[in-house]
C-alpha cells in the first residue's frame, strides 16, 4: 500500500465514519454478546470450581446410624482414591430467640487434618473461629439485617425433637465471636431436619469440645478427582464419585462386624447384669408395699364404720327437713301459680278489655267515617237537586217568558169573555128576562084573563057581556100580541147577547186551546223535571231523616259499648287490688314456715358440723397415712421406673446399634449444589442460542454494507486501475477498511461483553447463590468463534466484493454501473390496485421488488429484533407461569409431612384424623410417594426426578392435587383402569394415552396402562389410584406422606404447623411449598435482568440494522431524492417517498419476526428446560404486543434520525454528473 | 413594469474551509417574459451558481433575485419548494429520471404535485415521444430520456423553464433536436427559457445572450434576428 493509498483509505473512514461506526457497532454487538453470554457459564463454574478446591469441599459425606471412631476414620482415610478424610460433629438444635423455632445446625469447627487438608474451609468475614467452649462463628448471611452481632448471645433450647440438647452440648449458651461463610451450602437453602419446622434456619460453628458424643457423627471426605484435574460440576466427576459409593457402604458392613464385637457385646453384657439387678430390687420394693397398704386399708374400713352410723341418724333429720323444705317448696310454687294465674286471668282481662278499648275505637273511627261518608252522599245529593232545580227554575222562567205574549192575547180574550158575560150575566140577561118575565107575566095575566073571560065567556050568554067579553078577550090577545112581540125582542136580544157570549167564549176557547197545545210540550218537560226534582228532594230529605236515626243509633250503641268498657275497668281494677291483697297474705303465711324450717334446718345443721368435723379429723388422719405410703410408694415406683427407663434407653440404643448402616452423600446432595450447575447450563443455553442468531443479522448487515461500500467505489477502482496500481494493492484498501472495522468492532465487543455481561448475569443469580467473586474465565473457543465470523462477514465479504468489480475493465468501471432496471412488478398486473396507488406507492412497491438484497436484509434484521425481543419476553412468561400453574393452580398442597415408616391407611387413620383437626389444616390425604423409573412401549427409559403417587383417595386428592390437561385445562378423571402420567416425560418417553409404561420400583418391574397426560411442570409424575395399586402390585397401599392443605398459610402459621406436626408421633420431615414458590420466583427475578440485557441488545441491533440499510438507501437514492425536491416536494413528502419502504419493510420484518420469535421462543425453551421441569410453552398477548411496538419504536427512532439527513441533501446533487 | 427576471448586484460565495471563493461576485442582469436567454460562459464562470439561484435550490447571500414580481431571495425553504413546485420545470443535463419509473409516471410525478398541469400523454406526444410513453428511462436513449425530462417540466405548466446544459450528455443530431424543441416550445407557449451551457455556438438561436466570467456578467446583448436551430452548426 503506497502512502497515498494509505491516506485516502484513512481519508475514506473519516468520510464515511457513521458507516464505519456502524459496522463496527454491529460487529461489536453480535461478538460482544456472544462472547459475552459464552463467557458466562464457564465463568460461573470456573467461580465455583476455583472456590470449591480452594475451600475444599468435600467430595463425600458419610454418615452412620452409630456414628464414627477413630479406626473407622483410619479405614477409610486408606482406602482408595480418598485423599484424605476427616470426621466431624454435627447436630441440630433450636435457637431460643422469639419462639419462632428456628433451627440451626451446629459443626464442628474443622481443624487443618494431619494430611494438611482443611475440609469445607469456613470463610471468615467478620470476627473469628470459635476457639473455646461457648463460642459461635455463625453464617455470614446473619450478620447485618440477619439480627446478630458480635459478641451477642445464643441460646439454645434444652430440647431438640426428642433429643435432651444437654446430653449432645456442653453449653447451652454461646457467645458469637465471628461471621463466616462455608463452601457446603452455596444457595441460601439449608436443606432440611426432623426438628422444629423441618427447616434448616442458619449454621454456625462451634468447637469440637462442647459436644458431648463419643464418636463422630460424620466423616468428610476429599477423592482424588476433586484436585482439579478434572471439572467436577458435570457429570462425568458425578458418575467417578457415584462409583465410589460402594467401597464406602462395603467398609460399613466391614466396620458394623467390628463395632458389634468392639462395642457392643460389652455393652449388652452389662446392660444384662444390670437388668437382672434391678428385677431382684423390684421385688423387694413391691413386697413391702404390699404390707403397709393392707395395714392402711384395716384401719380405714373400723374408721369407715363409725363414721357410716353418725351419719345415717344425720341422714335421718336431714330427710325431715328435706321433707318440710319440699313441702314449702311446694307451698311457694302453688302461692306463686296462684298469684300467675289470678295475674294472667288479670292479664287476660286487661288483654280483652284492650281489644274492646281498641275495637271501640275501630268502630268509632269507621261509624264517623261511614256517618261523615253518608253525610258527604247526601251533601253531594242535595247539590245535585239543588242545581237540578236552579235548572227547573231557569226553564220555567224561559218558558213562562216564552209563552208570554201568547198568555197575555189569552188574557185579553178571558177578560173580552168575561166583560161580555158579566154584562150579559148582570146586565143584558136579567134585564132580558125581567122583561121577558114582565111580558110572560102580562101575557099569563092576559091569557088567565082571556081563559077567565072565555070561561065567563061559556057561560055567560049575554051578549053584551059577551061582546064585551069578546072586546075584552081581543083586547087581551092584542096585548099579549104586543107583549108577545116584545118578549119575542127581548128574547131575541138575550139570544143575541148569549151568541155574543158564546162567540166570545169560543174565541177564548180556541184561543186557550192553542195556547195549550203549544205549550203542553214543554209544561210536561217541565213537569216532568219537576217531578223528578220532587222526588229527589224526597229522597234526600228520607236520606238526611234516616242518617239522622243512624247516627243517633251508631252513637247510642257507641256509648252503650264505652259504659261496658268503663264497668269492666272498674272490675279490672278491683280484681288487681283483690289479687295485691291475696298475694300479701300468701306470703306472710309462706314466709313464716320458712322461718319455722330455717330454725330446723340450723339445728340440724350444728349437728352435722359437728359429724362433719369429727369425720374430717378421722379422715385427715387416714390421708395423712396414705399420702405417707403413697409417696414412699411412688418414690419406690419412680426409683423402680427410673431405672426401668435407663435400662429401657440402654437397651434401644444398644439395639439401634445393631446392624450399623454407613450412609453416603456426595456433593449433589449439598443444598443449592445442584441448582446452581442447572442455572449455569441455562445461562449456557441461552448463550448458545441468543448471539448466534444475533450475529447472523450482523453479518447480514454487515454483507450489505460492505458491497454497497465497494460498489460506490467503482470509479474509484477504475480510476486507481487505470493508474496502474495492482489488484492487491486495490484490494488491500478496502480490506483494511473492514478489517479495521470487524476488529474494532470485535476488540470493542469482547471487551464490553466480557466485562458486562457475565457480571450482570451473575449478579442476577447472587440473589439466589452466596457470592463468591466472580473469575472470569476467557472463553477461548466462541472468541474465536465470534472473531472468525466478523472476519468472514467483513474482510471476505469485501475481498470477494472487491474481486467481482476488479474483474471488470477500468473503462467499465469509470463509467458509472448501469442503474437497476426500473421492471413492471406483479402489482401492475392487477390494474385495480395499481391504478389506486399514487407515486410514492409505486416507486414503493418497485424499489421493494428491486432491491431485493436490501429488501430481505431489513426484514431480517428488523424479524431478529422482534423475535429476540419477543423470545425474551416469552421466555418470561413461559418461566414466571409456571410457578404460579405449577403450585398455584396444579398442586395446591401447602405441607408435606414425611411419615416415619410406610403404613396403611387403617393404621394412619389416627394421626389423619389428629392432623386434620388443627385449625390451620382445611384438608389433609395419606399418599404414596416413591422415586421410580418409567420405561415406555418403544424402550426409552427415565429413571431421575420421576415419582409414584398413590393418592388416598381420588376424592381427597381433588382438593390438594388438580390433574388436567395442558391445551385446554379439562379436568383428567384419575380412575382404577390405569395410570396418568405427566406430560413432560409422556413427550420424552413418546407416552400416548392407551399405552402401557413399564414401572420398576426397587427394581421390580410392573406394567400400567396410560389413561391420562397431565399439565406438570416440574419432576415427573405418575398417578394411580389405590385400588389400581393393588391390582399392579397385589398388595394394599403403604403410605409414606401426608399433604396438608391449610386454610391461610403464612410464615407464622407454617411454623405453628410445621411445629405441631413434628411433634406428633409418625412425621418426621414437614417441608412447605411456599419455601419452593421462594426459592422459584428468586429465580425469575434473575431472570429479568437477562431479559433487560436481551431486550437493550435487540433494541441495539434494531437501530444498527435499520440505521444501515435506510442510510443505504438514501445514499443510493441521494440523486432521485435531490430531483424530487428539485421539482418542489416539500420535505414531508420526500420524507414519506423514502420513508414508505422503510415502514413496510419495518411491517414485515416485525410480523416475519413474530412468526421467527415463537419459534425461537419454543427452541429456547426446549433447549433450556433441564429435564425435571417443563416450561409454559405460552407467551402472553402482551408480549407479542410489546415486540412489535418496540421493534416500531426502534424503526421510528432511526426513522427521526434519518429526516434531518433527508433534510440535508443538498439540491445540487442532482446537477452532478453520475458517478 | 420590470422584467420578468431580474438579477440585482447578488453575490454567492462559498467558504471552504480558510478560503473563500466567490462563485457569484455582484452580477445584475435582466430577462424578458418570453425571451429564449442563454447563459454562457466557460467551465467555473457561476453559471450553474446563477442557475441553482434561479431555480430556488440555492440561495444568495446579497442581492435581489425578482422572478415574476416575486422577490425570491426573501423566501424561506418551504416557500422556495412551492416556487420551484409552482413557478419553475427543470431540464438537467443527466435527465435525472427516476429509473423505477416509467415515462409517463416520471412526467406525472411532477404533474401530480401542481394544481393546473398538462396532460401527462399530451406533453408526451408533443415532444414526440408518443409511442414511447410505457418505457422505463433504461429503455429509451438519451434524447428520449431529456425529452421525458422536458415533458416533464413542460407538465407542470411553469413560468421559468431552466436548462442546464440539455445537451450535455447528448451527441450533436440528438442535442439539436432537443434544442429545438426548447425553442419551439418558447415561441409557441410563450415561455421564457433559460439555458445554460458552455457552448458559445448555440448563442445565435437565443434572444438573449448572457456571458459569464469569474462569477461576473462580462455581457449582456440581445439579439434582435435567433437563428433557427437547424441553421446552426457547431
Amino acid at each position: 500500500m503506497t502512502s497515498t493509498l494509505r491516506k485516502n483509505v484513512f481519508r475514506d473512514i473519516t468520510k464515511t465514519k457513521a458507516r464505519f461506526i456502524s459496522i463496527m457497532l454491529i460487529v461489536a454487538l453480535g461478538v460482544g454478546f456472544f462472547t459475552g453470554i459464552k463467557a458466562t457459564a464457564p465463568s460461573m463454574d470456573a467461580s465455583a470450581e476455583e472456590y470449591y478446591i480452594e475451600n475444599c469441599l468435600m467430595d463425600i459425606r458419610l454418615l452412620s446410624t452409630v456414628g464414627f471412631g477413630e479406626k473407622d476414620v483410619e479405614e477409610i482415610r486408606a482406602l482408595p482414591h480418598v485423599r484424605t478424610a476427616t470426621a466431624s460433629y454435627y447436630t441440630d438444635v433450636i435457637i431460643n430467640s422469639e419462639g419462632d423455632g428456628s433451627v440451626i445446625r451446629l459443626y464442628s469447627d474443622i481443624k487443618e487434618n494431619e494430611d494438611g487438608y482443611t475440609l469445607n474451609k469456613p470463610i471468615l468475614h467478620e470476627g473469628r473461629l470459635p476457639e473455646k467452649k461457648g463460642e459461635i462463628t455463625l453464617e455470614s448471611s446473619t450478620f447485618g439485617n440477619g439480627g446478630y452481632a458480635l459478641g451477642d448471645t445464643l441460646t439454645i433450647q434444652p430440647k431438640a425433637g426428642d433429643n435432651e440438647v444437654g446430653d449432645i452440648l456442653e453449653s447451652m449458651e454461646f457467645t458469637i465471636v465471628g461471621f463466616a461463610q462455608t463452601p457446603l451450602y452455596i444457595s441460601f437453602d439449608r436443606g432440611n431436619t426432623d426438628i422444629g419446622n423441618g427447616k434448616i434456619n442458619l449454621y454456625g460453628i462451634i468447637c469440637e469440645d462442647d459436644f458431648k458424643y463419643d464418636r463422630y457423627t460424620q466423616v468428610y471426605v476429599l477423592t482424588d478427582y476433586s484436585d482439579g484435574s478434572i471439572p467436577t460440576l458435570d457429570e462425568n466427576f458425578d458418575s467417578l464419585i457415584d462409583s465410589l459409593e460402594t467401597q464406602f457402604t462395603d467398609l460399613g458392613a466391614e466396620r458394623a462386624v467390628y463395632f458389634d464385637s468392639e462395642y457392643l457385646s460389652d455393652a449388652r453384657k452389662k446392660l444384662e447384669d444390670a437388668k437382672e439387678d434391678f428385677r431382684k430390687e423390684k421385688e423387694k420394693a413391691e413386697k413391702e408395699i404390699a404390707d403397709a397398704e393392707k395395714k392402711l386399708n384395716d384401719g380405714e374400713k373400723e374408721f369407715n364404720d363409725k363414721i357410716s352410723e353418725a351419719k345415717e341418724s344425720l341422714d335421718n333429720a336431714k330427710k325431715q327437713i328435706d321433707d318440710g323444705e319440699k313441702q314449702l317448696e311446694q307451698g311457694w310454687k302453688d302461692y306463686y301459680k296462684g298469684i300467675e294465674d289470678a295475674q294472667t286471668q288479670l292479664d287476660n282481662a286487661r288483654a280483652q278489655l284492650q281489644t274492646a278499648k281498641a275495637d271501640l275505637k275501630t268502630a268509632r273511627e269507621e261509624f264517623n267515617s261511614k256517618i261523615a261518608q253518608a253525610q258527604r252522599e247526601l251533601n253531594a245529593a242535595e247539590r245535585e237537586y239543588n242545581s237540578g232545580l236552579d235548572e227547573y227554575n231557569r226553564g220555567l222562567a224561559e218558558f213562562n217568558a216564552q209563552t208570554l205574549p201568547a198568555k197575555a192575547g189569552l188574557e185579553l180574550l178571558k177578560l173580552e169573555y168575561e166583560n161580555e158575560l158579566n154584562k150579559f150575566e148582570n146586565f143584558t140577561k136579567p134585564d132580558c128576562e125581567r122583561i121577558i118575565g114582565e111580558c110572560s107575566s102580562v101575557i099569563e095575566n092576559a091569557q088567565a084573563e082571556i081563559e077567565s073571560y072565555k070561561s065567563e065567556l061559556e057561560q055567560t050568554d049575554s051578549v053584551i057581556r059577551r061582546s064585551f067579553l069578546r072586546l075584552e078577550i081581543s083586547s087581551r090577545e092584542t096585548l099579549i100580541d104586543t107583549t108577545q112581540r116584545t118578549l119575542e125582542r127581548y128574547q131575541k136580544r138575550l139570544d143575541d147577547a148569549q151568541k155574543e157570549v158564546d162567540s166570545k167564549k169560543e174565541a177564548y176557547d180556541d184561543a186557550k186551546r192553542q195556547y195549550e197545545e203549544e205549550t203542553a210540550e214543554p209544561k210536561a218537560k217541565l213537569d216532568e223535571a219537576k217531578a223528578q226534582l220532587d222526588a229527589a228532594k224526597e229522597q234526600i230529605d228520607n236520606g238526611k231523616a234516616e242518617l239522622a236515626q243512624q247516627k243517633a243509633a251508631g252513637e247510642q250503641a257507641l256509648s252503650d259499648a264505652q259504659t261496658q268498657i268503663t264497668q269492666a275497668q272498674t272490675a279490672l281494677t278491683q280484681g288487681q287490688t283483690e289479687l295485691a291483697a291475696k298475694k300479701n297474705e300468701g306470703w306472710q303465711q309462706l314466709k313464716d314456715s320458712e322461718k319455722q324450717l330455717s330454725d330446723a334446718k340450723e339445728l340440724y345443721e350444728e349437728g352435722k358440723t359437728e359429724f362433719e368435723k369429727q369425720k374430717a379429723d378421722g379422715e385427715q388422719k387416714l390421708k395423712d397415712a396414705r399420702s405417707e405410703f403413697e409417696e414412699k410408694k411412688t418414690e419406690a415406683q419412680e426409683d423402680l421406673n427410673d431405672a426401668q427407663a435407663k435400662l429401657d434407653k440402654a437397651e434401644e440404643k444398644l439395639n439401634d446399634m445393631e446392624n450399623p448402616e454407613w450412609y453416603f452423600f456426595t456433593r449433589r446432595d449439598n443444598p443449592g449444589y445442584t441448582s446452581l450447575i442447572d442455572d449455569t447450563t441455562r445461562v449456557d443455553a441461552v448463550g448458545a442460542v441468543f448471539p448466534l442468531f444475533f450475529m447472523l443479522v450482523a453479518a447480514l448487515v454487515c454483507l450489505t454494507t460492505l458491497t454497497r461500500h465497494v460498489e460506490e467505489k467503482r470509479t474509484e477502482i477504475g480510476t486507481l486501475k487505470a493508474l496502474g496500481y495492482t489488484t492487491k494493492a486495490i484490494m488491500s484498501q478496502f480490506l483494511f477498511y473492514s478489517t479495521a472495522a470487524s476488529l474494532a468492532g470485535c476488540v470493542l465487543g469482547i471487551g464490553f461483553g466480557m466485562m458486562i455481561l457475565p457480571r450482570v448475569i451473575y449478579n442476577a443469580y447472587g440473589i439466589m447463590y452466596m457470592l463468591i467473586d466472580l473469575k472470569l474465565k476467557i472463553p477461548v473457543l466462541p472468541i474465536s468463534a465470534g472473531v472468525v465470523t466478523a472476519f468472514v462477514c467483513t474482510t471476505l465479504v469485501s475481498l470477494y466484493t472487491c474481486m467481482r468489480v476488479l474483474r471488470e475493465k477500468p473503462s467499465e468501471l469509470m463509467r458509472p454501473k448501469a442503474p437497476k432496471i426500473g421492471r413492471r412488478i406483479l402489482l401492475e398486473r392487477m390494474p385495480f390496485i395499481w391504478n389506486r396507488m399514487n407515486f410514492t406507492s409505486k416507486v414503493t412497491a418497485r424499489n421493494i421488488v428491486r432491491y431485493k438484497a436490501r429488501f430481505f436484509m431489513t426484514v431480517i434484521g428488523v424479524a431478529g429484533c422482534t423475535a429476540l425481543i419477543l423470545t425474551g419476553f416469552g421466555l418470561k412468561n413461559s418461566i414466571s407461569s409456571i410457578a404460579d400453574k405449577h403450585f398455584g393452580e396444579i398442586y395446591t398442597y401447602d405441607m408435606i409431612a414425611v411419615l416415619e415408616e410406610e403404613g396403611t391407611a387403617h393404621e394412619y387413620a389416627n394421626l389423619l384424623s389428629d392432623i386434620e383437626q388443627n385449625d390451620d389444616i382445611d384438608t389433609a390425604m395419606l399418599q404414596r410417594q416413591v422415586s421410580i423409573g418409567v420405561k415406555s412401549e418403544n424402550g426409552k427409559e427415565m429413571n431421575d426426578d420421576i415419582y409414584m403417587i398413590v393418592p388416598q383417595s381420588v376424592e381427597r386428592m381433588e382438593n390438594l392435587i388438580h390433574l388436567r390437561q395442558r391445551r385446554d385445562g379439562a379436568k383428567i378423571e384419575l380412575t382404577d383402569e390405569g395410570a396418568v402420567v405427566t406430560e413432560k416425560m409422556a413427550d420424552k418417553l413418546g407416552i400416548t394415552i392407551g399405552s402401557t409404561i413399564t414401572i420398576t420400583e426397587d427394581n421390580k418391574k410392573h406394567d400400567v396402562k396410560v389413561t391420562g397426560i397431565s399439565e406438570n411442570y416440574i419432576f415427573g409424575y405418575v398417578f394411580i389410584t389405590p385400588q389400581c395399586y393393588k391390582e399392579i402390585y397385589g398388595r394394599d397401599v403403604l403410605y409414606n406422606m401426608m399433604l396438608c392443605g391449610m386454610k391461610d398459610a403464612n410464615t407464622q402459621s407454617e411454623n405453628r404447623l410445621g411445629a405441631y406436626c413434628l411433634d406428633k408421633d409418625g412425621i418426621v420431615a414437614v417441608s412447605f411449598i411456599s419455601g419452593s414458590i421462594n426459592s422459584f420466583l428468586d429465580t425469575i427475578s434473575s431472570l429479568d435482568l437477562v431479559i433487560l440485557v436481551l431486550l437493550v441488545c435487540a433494541g441495539l441491533l434494531a437501530i444498527v440494522v435499520l440505521y444501515n440499510l435506510t442510510n443505504i438507501n438514501i445514499e443510493e437514492r441521494v440523486r432521485e431524492i435531490a430531483t424530487i425536491k428539485v421539482l418542489g416536494f416539500y420535505n414531508g413528502e420526500t420524507c414519506a417517498f423514502v420513508y414508505r419502504e422503510n415502514i413496510i419493510l419495518t411491517l414485515c420484518g416485525i410480523i416475519a419476526g413474530l412468526g421467527i420469535g415463537v419459534v425461537l421462543h419454543r427452541f429456547v425453551i426446549l433447549t433450556i428446560e433441564i429435564n425435571k421441569t417443563m416450561f409454559s410453552r405460552d407467551i402472553a398477548w402482551w408480549s407479542y404486543l410489546l415486540a412489535a411496538v418496540l421493534t416500531a419504536v426502534f424503526a421510528a427512532v432511526v426513522n427521526f434520525i434519518m429526516y434531518f439527513k433527508i433534510k440535508k441533501i443538498n439540491m445540487v446533487e442532482s446537477l452532478k454528473s453520475i458517478e | 413594469m420590470s422584467s420578468f427576471v431580474d438579477f440585482k448586484d447578488v453575490y454567492k460565495r462559498y467558504n471552504m474551509g480558510e478560503v473563500t471563493i466567490t462563485a457569484v461576485d455582484g452580477i445584475s442582469f435582466e430577462i424578458e417574459q418570453g425571451e429564449f436567454a442563454v447563459i454562457v460562459g466557460s467551465s467555473g464562470a457561476g453559471k450553474t451558481t446563477v442557475l441553482n439561484i434561479l431555480g430556488g435550490m440555492d440561495s444568495c447571500d446579497e442581492g435581489k433575485i425578482i422572478v415574476g414580481g416575486t422577490d425570491i431571495s426573501r423566501l424561506d425553504e418551504h416557500d422556495l419548494a412551492s416556487y420551484r413546485r409552482y413557478d419553475i420545470g427543470f431540464v438537467f443535463q443527466f435527465y435525472n429520471l427516476v429509473p423505477n419509473l416509467t415515462a409517463k409516471e416520471n412526467v406525472e410525478l411532477a404533474s401530480q404535485i401542481c394544481k393546473d398541469h398538462k396532460d401527462a400523454s399530451q406533453t408526451l406526444a408533443s415532444v414526440g415521444l408518443s409511442d414511447r410513453v410505457n418505457n422505463f428511462p433504461s429503455q429509451l436513449s438519451g434524447g428520449e430520456q431529456q425529452r421525458v425530462s422536458i415533458a416533464r417540466a413542460l407538465a407542470k405548466k411553469p413560468k421559468l423553464l431552466l436548462c442546464d446544459e440539455p445537451t450535455g450528455a447528448l451527441d450533436y443530431n440528438t442535442g439539436k433536436q432537443i434544442l429545438k424543441l426548447l425553442q419551439d416550445t418558447c415561441r409557441k407557449e410563450k415561455m421564457t427559457v433559460v439555458l445554460i451551457t458552455h457552448n458559445q455556438a448555440i448563442t445565435p438561436m437565443a434572444d438573449r445572450v448572457i456571458t459569464m466570467k469569474s462569477g461576473k456578467v462580462t455581457s449582456n446583448v440581445i439579439n434582435e434576428t435567433p437563428t433557427d436551430v437547424s441553421l446552426i452548426e457547431w
